[in-house]
């Protein structure tokens, strides 16, 4: 909570009181502002501002892909309950033939991704791949919104990391034309912030 | 066109009927009330703010991005007055989308009716689809405010000797000077 606070005390772009409603993983965006803040070094407010986006959007994201398998495992368990509750009613002969997830194994998958606890459990038992099958069948309008949502939410963080690698590159190759021409006497600390020219020209 | 003398007598005590009742909101209060009958989130209007009405936040952001990036002409004045909206635009998405997510995440922990089914999910992608619009045009600002001056208090095409693309096809297109014609 001590992380949180200081993020939002030391947000400059709104606040982050919004990461206080329920869904959403405040420790997580104040890991990931400041271990991304120690690797690219922001040195000013435009490159703070797309630290601040990447490590909302990644959140997000874990959000959404947690969100598509706890529908997902959701859907599964209710599911195998309903099976369960039909299987009961079969002949002995029939419940071989017809083996069962049982309730307390998606019930595990459930809580498991619920309490961020590892993995979901691998997919190679066939009641399990039958089961996924049956929900992602149910919801396969559900699924594919978040899909996408996933997908664009990527895409976003993805143009950022660009437009910031972009950046640099410019600012990198402007200060080797200028070593080169004999321009600079010392060397530019990188971690004192890069100063902006005065416009000569605004046009 | 209808012809009156078409029209029944029935058909025009209705029509006079009709006439006395409410033909819309008449006081200003009213008319302003009605005019956001329609409105769902405004993200889609183009917004001004006024300076006066800057909230803090955003006027520390005008005043950092001044430092950083120094004298601000006509032009990059136009860019910085539509950042700063676009950056509470951006601001507030990210509060719709994290109370969308709420519902989504509330849907889920009550799992045993499944309330997923009933969640708008065409809502969030369309919040999602605004986040990433408004954070690309913001982008584009933040590039043509730091344009020109890039990196050091110089004039990059004067120390460089490099010309930008636009410049030499400006160039291109002047005409030559008329040589001997004074003689």
């Amino acid at each position: 909570m001590a992380d949180l606070a200081l993020a939002v005390r030391t947000d400059e772009f709104g606040g982050l009181d919004w990461l206080s409603m329920p869904g959403q993983d405040p420790a997580m965006v104040a890991h990931l502002i400041e271990t991304l803040s120690a690797e690219l070094i922001p040195v000013n407010l435009i490159e703070r501002c797309w630290v601040r986006d990447i490590a909302i959007l990644t959140a997000r994201l874990d959000f959404l892909r947690k969100t598509q398998w706890a529908m997902l495992a959701a859907l599964m368990e209710e599911i195998a309950l309903e099976e369960a509750t039909a299987n009961r009613c079969l002949p002995a002969r029939e419940k071989l033939e017809r083996p069962l997830l049982d309730t307390a194994a998606t019930a595990q998958l459930l809580s498991n991704i619920y309490a961020n606890r590892g993995p979901v459990p691998g997919t190679d038992d066939p009641r399990l791949q039958r089961l996924l099958g049956k929900a992602y069948a149910a919801r396969t309008k559900q699924i594919e919104s978040l899909s996408q949502m996933e997908f664009q939410v990527m895409r976003e963080r993805d143009r950022i990391i660009r437009c910031r690698d972009s950046r640099h590159e410019i600012q990198v190759s402007e200060l080797l034309e200028m070593i080169e021409k004999g321009l600079l006497d010392s060397p530019v600390d990188p971690t004192a912030g890069i100063r902006y020219a005065p416009a000569t020209r605004d046009d | 066109m209808t012809d009156t003398a078409a029209r029944s007598e029935a058909a025009r005590a209705a029509s006079r009927q009709n006439g006395r009742r409410s033909k819309g909101p008449k006081t200003v209060l009213g008319r302003q009330v009605s005019a956001r009958n329609a409105f769902k989130h405004g993200l889609r209007s183009r917004q001004t703010i006024a300076p006066g009405i800057l909230p803090t936040w955003a006027m520390m952001i005008e005043l950092k991005l001044r430092a950083t990036i120094g004298t601000i002409g006509q032009n990059r004045r136009e860019h910085l007055d539509r950042l700063l909206p676009l950056i509470m635009q951006i601001d507030q998405v990210d509060r719709l989308i994290a109370g969308e997510l709420a519902k989504l995440h509330a849907a889920l922990v009550n799992r045993a009716s499944l309330g997923v089914a009933d969640f708008d999910f065409a809502a969030l992608q369309t919040l999602f689809n605004y986040r990433r619009r408004f954070s690309a045009a913001r982008d584009k600002c933040l590039v043509q405010l730091t344009k020109y001056g890039f990196l050091f208090p110089f004039d990059r095409e004067k120390l460089t000797g490099k010309r930008s693309k636009k410049r030499k096809r400006r160039l291109k297109q002047r005409p030559a000077p008329a040589g001997g014609a004074e003689l």
